[in-house]
C-alpha cells in the first residue's frame, strides 16, 4: 500500500490535465500528471476542515471531484488541435516507470527522517486523518499540503511516508531536464543539446544535497519541484501563443503547490507571480490567459486558507500568525488583480522593450523594499543576513556548492551580450534576485536563523538550486554554440 | 472562459514573436569570448563536483542513509547534515506498525499532548502509542547514527537482554556492543522487553535535547 498514494496521485493528474493534453504535448503532459495530482490532497483536507467532515473515503471522493472540477473547468475553451493527443502507449510507458520507481523505492525502503519529518508532516497528517481538519500549528509552521498527503497515505492503508518524497526527486530532475533539452538548449546541434542537457541534469542530481532531500522526508524538494514547475510552465507559455492558456493554468498551480508546501510558500509564490507579470506585459497575454493563471493560483489557495480562517479565527504562531495569512493571501489578489490591470496601461504595452522594462522595473521594486527593511529593521537584516550568508558559504553544510554557484553567477554578469542571448535567462535573473529579495526579508522581519545546516533558510535556499541551474545551463549552451559557430563553414555561418 | 479570447489577434501574434525573442542575435557573439565563458563556468563547475566527491569520500563529513528497516544503504556526504538524520524513526514507525502493540498503553499527559482520541480499541491504541513513541524517540534526538552490518541481530537480542543494557527512558535502551566499531544503539521494546526496533547509534550515549 506503500505506492498507493503516488499512483492515485498520477491518475488524478492525468484526468485533471486531459483537456489540455494536446497542448501540453505528450512528455510534458505525462511529466506533470504527478505534481499536478498531489495537490489534490490540498483540496480535500480543505474540505473536511470546511465542513466538519471525516477524512474518509466519501471526503476523499468529493475533494477529487471538487479538484478535477476545479482544474478541468480551468481548461475550457482551450482551443482544439494544437498537437497529437497521448498514445496508450505512453499511459502505459509512463505508469510503468512512475509506479516502478515506486515500488524500487519500497523494495530498497530508504528514507531520511528528522524532527522535522516526524513532528511537522507525519503526526500532524495521523492527527488531520483522525480529527480531519487542519490545527493551529499546521496552519502557522507546517502548512497543509504535505500534511494532507500524508493523511491520504495513512488512508490507504500505509505507514511511514516516504514513498513520495524520492517521487518529486525524479520529477523534478526530469523536468529540469525537459526544460533544458525542450527550451534552453534547442539552438545548439543534436548532439551537444542532447550532451549539455544530460550533463546538467546529471551534475544536479548527484550534488549531496540533492540527494539529501531526495529521501529526507521534509518539504524542500516538493517546494523546489513547484517553484521549477511554475517558471518551466512559464517558460512553456513562451513557445506557442496556442498553448499558452494551458500553461498559464500550470504556472498558476504550480505556484499554489509551493504556497501549500510551507508557511513561508505564501511569500516564495511572489517568484512566479512576477514573472508572469512579466510576461503577461510583454507577450501580451489575453485576460483569458490570466484568468487561467489566476484562477489555479488562487482556487486552491483561497480553499485552503478561506477554510482554516473559517475554523480556527485569526490564528497565533510563532512563524505565520493568521492576520500574516491573510495579508499575504490579498496580496495575491492585489497581484492578481494588477495581472489583469497591466494590459490596460498603455504607455507600457507601447514601449518596443515590454520585457527589459518589465524586469528592471520588477528588480528595482525588489531592491527598494530590500532597503526599507534594512531601515527599518537593521538589527534583524544584520543578523540574517550575516547567518544566510555564512550558512551558504561556511557553516551550512554545503562545501563549496555555493561558493561555485556565485562564481558561474558572476561569469554571466561578465559576458552582458551572451546573457542577453541566452533563453529566458532575464527572466531566470529577474526569479533568482526576487527569491532571495524576499527570503531577506522573511528573515530580516521574522526569523533572523542560525549558524546550523539545519537553519530555515540554509535548507530554503535549496529551492532555487534547479533555477540556479537552468540559469547556468542557458548561458553555457550561448557559450558552447558561440566556440562551435567558429567550427562550422563560413556561408553557414552568414546565415545565423 | 471563452475560446475567443485565446488566440492573438494577428497584431498581437505579430508583436509576440519578436517580443518573446528579446535577446541578442548569436552570431555577434565572439567565439573567443564564448570560449573564455565556457572555460570560466566549467572552473566553476569543477568546483562545485569536487565539493561533492570531496564531500562524499570525507569521513568526517557524511551523512548516512538507512533504509527503514535500519540497515545501511549508503553515505552520502553533507558536512554537518548528519545531524538531520534521526532516521529511526521512520523504522519505529514502521516496526511499531507490525501491530505488537496492543500490551501497551499510553501515559494520559501524552494522550493529552497530542489530542489523540481514545477510543480505546486496538488500532485506537496503537497509533496512539505510535505517536507517543515516536515524541519518546525524538525527544531523545540521535546525532550520528550509525549501523554496523557486521553485529547480527541475535546479538542484539543478547546484549539487550544481558547486563548491558541500561534504562533509558523507560522503554528505550541504550546498549553498548563491546568491540565494535559503533558501540551503542538503542533498543525500542514493548513493556515485556520484547525487541519492536533496535537503533545503533554512534559515539556518545542518545542524548536529550529540547
Amino acid at each position: 500500500m506503500d505506492i498507493a498514494v503516488v499512483a492515485i496521485s498520477l491518475l488524478l493528474g492525468w484526468a485533471a490535465l486531459w483537456p489540455g493534453r494536446r497542448h501540453l504535448g505528450t512528455p510534458a503532459y505525462h511529466l506533470l500528471a504527478y505534481p499536478i495530482g498531489v495537490l489534490a490532497w490540498g483540496l480535500v483536507s480543505a474540505l473536511t476542515t470546511a465542513t466538519g467532515m471525516d477524512f474518509s473515503a466519501m471526503t476523499v471522493a468529493i475533494g477529487v471531484a471538487l479538484f478535477l472540477g476545479l482544474v478541468c473547468g480551468a481548461q475550457r475553451g482551450l482551443s482544439s488541435g494544437v498537437g497529437p493527443a497521448p498514445t496508450s502507449r505512453s499511459f502505459l510507458v509512463t505508469g510503468l516507470v512512475i509506479v516502478g520507481a515506486a515500488v524500487a523505492v519500497v523494495l530498497m525502503g530508504t528514507t531520511i527522517s528528522g524532527w522535522d519529518s516526524i513532528i511537522h508532516y507525519e503526526i500532524p497528517g495521523l492527527n488531520l486523518l483522525e480529527a480531519g481538519s487542519y490545527s493551529k500549528d499546521m496552519m502557522g509552521e507546517w502548512a497543509p499540503l504535505l500534511p494532507s498527503l500524508h493523511a491520504a497515505n495513512r488512508l490507504f492503508g500505509s505507514d511511514w511516508t516516504y514513498v513520495p518524497y524520492p517521487l518529486f526527486a525524479g520529477h523534478a530532475l526530469a523536468l529540469f531536464g525537459y526544460a533544458m533539452y525542450r527550451f534552453s538548449l534547442a539552438h545548439l546541434g543534436p548532439r551537444p543539446r542532447l550532451l549539455l542537457s544530460i550533463t546538467a541534469t546529471l551534475s544536479l542530481a548527484v550534488l549531496p544535497a540533492f540527494v539529501l532531500h531526495s529521501l529526507n522526508v521534509h518539504s524542500q524538494m516538493v517546494s523546489a519541484l513547484y517553484l521549477l514547475l511554475a517558471l518551466v510552465a512559464l517558460r512553456a507559455s513562451c513557445q506557442d501563443s496556442s498553448a499558452r492558456g494551458a500553461w498559464a493554468l500550470i504556472a498558476g498551480l504550480a505556484a499554489a503547490g509551493l504556497a501549500l508546501s510551507r508557511p513561508d510558500g505564501l511569500a516564495y509564490v511572489f517568484v512566479p507571480g512576477l514573472v508572469a507579470a512579466a510576461l503577461v506585459v510583454s507577450e501580451r497575454w489575453s485576460r483569458t490567459e490570466i484568468a487561467r493563471f489566476v484562477v489555479g493560483h488562487l482556487g486552491l489557495l483561497a480553499a485552503s486558507y478561506l477554510a482554516a480562517f473559517g475554523q480556527l479565527g485569526l490564528w497565533e504562531s510563532r512563524k505565520l500568525k493568521g492576520e500574516q495569512a491573510a495579508l499575504m493571501l490579498g496580496a495575491s489578489v492585489v497581484l492578481a488583480l494588477a495581472l489583469f490591470a497591466l494590459p490596460r496601461v498603455r504607455p507600457l504595452m507601447s514601449l518596443p522593450s515590454k520585457r527589459r522594462v518589465m524586469v528592471g522595473l520588477l528588480i528595482t521594486a525588489a531592491a527598494l523594499v530590500v532597503a526599507a527593511v534594512a531601515l527599518l529593521e537593521p538589527a534583524g537584516c544584520r543578523k540574517a543576513g550575516t547567518n544566510m550568508v555564512t550558512n551558504l558559504f561556511v557553516t551550512g553544510g554545503y562545501g563549496h556548492l555555493w561558493w561555485g554557484v556565485a562564481a558561474g553567477s558572476v561569469v554571466t554578469l561578465l559576458f552582458p551580450r551572451m546573457l542577453r542571448s541566452s533563453d529566458f535567462s532575464d527572466l531566470l535573473l529577474l526569479a533568482l534576485i526576487q527569491f532571495f529579495a524576499i527570503a531577506f526579508t522573511v528573515h530580516s522581519l521574522a526569523f533572523p536563523g542560525r549558524l546550523h545546516p539545519a537553519d530555515s533558510f540554509n535548507r530554503v535556499a535549496f529551492h532555487s538550486l534547479p533555477v540556479f541551474a537552468w540559469y547556468l545551463t542557458a548561458f553555457a549552451g550561448t557559450a558552447v554554440a558561440a566556440v562551435l559557430r567558429a567550427r562550422e563553414p563560413a556561408p553557414q555561418r552568414a546565415d545565423l | 472562459m471563452q475560446s475567443r479570447d485565446e488566440s492573438p489577434s494577428p497584431k498581437q501574434a505579430e508583436d509576440s514573436g519578436p517580443e518573446s525573442l528579446e535577446v541578442a542575435p548569436l552570431h555577434k557573439i565572439s567565439p573567443t569570448r564564448g570560449l573564455l565563458a565556457l572555460c570560466l563556468l566549467t572552473v566553476c563547475w569543477l568546483v562545485v563536483m569536487g565539493s561533492a566527491a570531496t564531500s562524499y569520500q570525507s569521513g568526517q563529513s557524511h551523512l548516512r542513509i538507512i533504509d527503514a528497516h535500519g540497515g545501511l544503504i549508503g553515505v552520502i556526504a553533507q558536512q554537518g547534515q548528519q545531524r538531520m538524520v534521526n532516521l529511526v524513526l521512520g523504522v519505529a514507525a514502521r516496526e511499531l506498525a507490525k501491530g505488537e502493540l496492543k500490551a501497551l498503553t499510553v501515559p494520559k499527559k501524552y494522550k493529552k499532548l497530542l489530542k489523540l482520541r481514545s477510543d480505546g480499541s486496538p488500532s485506537g491504541k496503537k497509533r496512539a502509542m505510535q505517536v507517543y513513541l515516536l515524541k519518546r524517540l525524538t525527544r531523545g534526538r540521535l546525532n550520528r547514527v550509525n549501523y554496523d552490518a557486521r553485529v547480527p541481530m541475535a546479538k542484539f537480542d543478547e546484549l539487550v537482554a544481558g547486563a548491558g543494557v541500561k534504562a533509558y527512558p523507560m522503554n528505550i535502551y541504550t546498549v553498548e556492543i563491546p568491540g565494535a566499531d559503533h558501540t551503542r544503539l538503542v533498543a525500542v521494546t514493548d513493556q515485556k522487553r520484547r525487541r519492536l526496533a533496535l537503533v545503533p547509534v554512534h559515539g556518545s550515549p542518545v542524548s536529550v535535547l529540547p
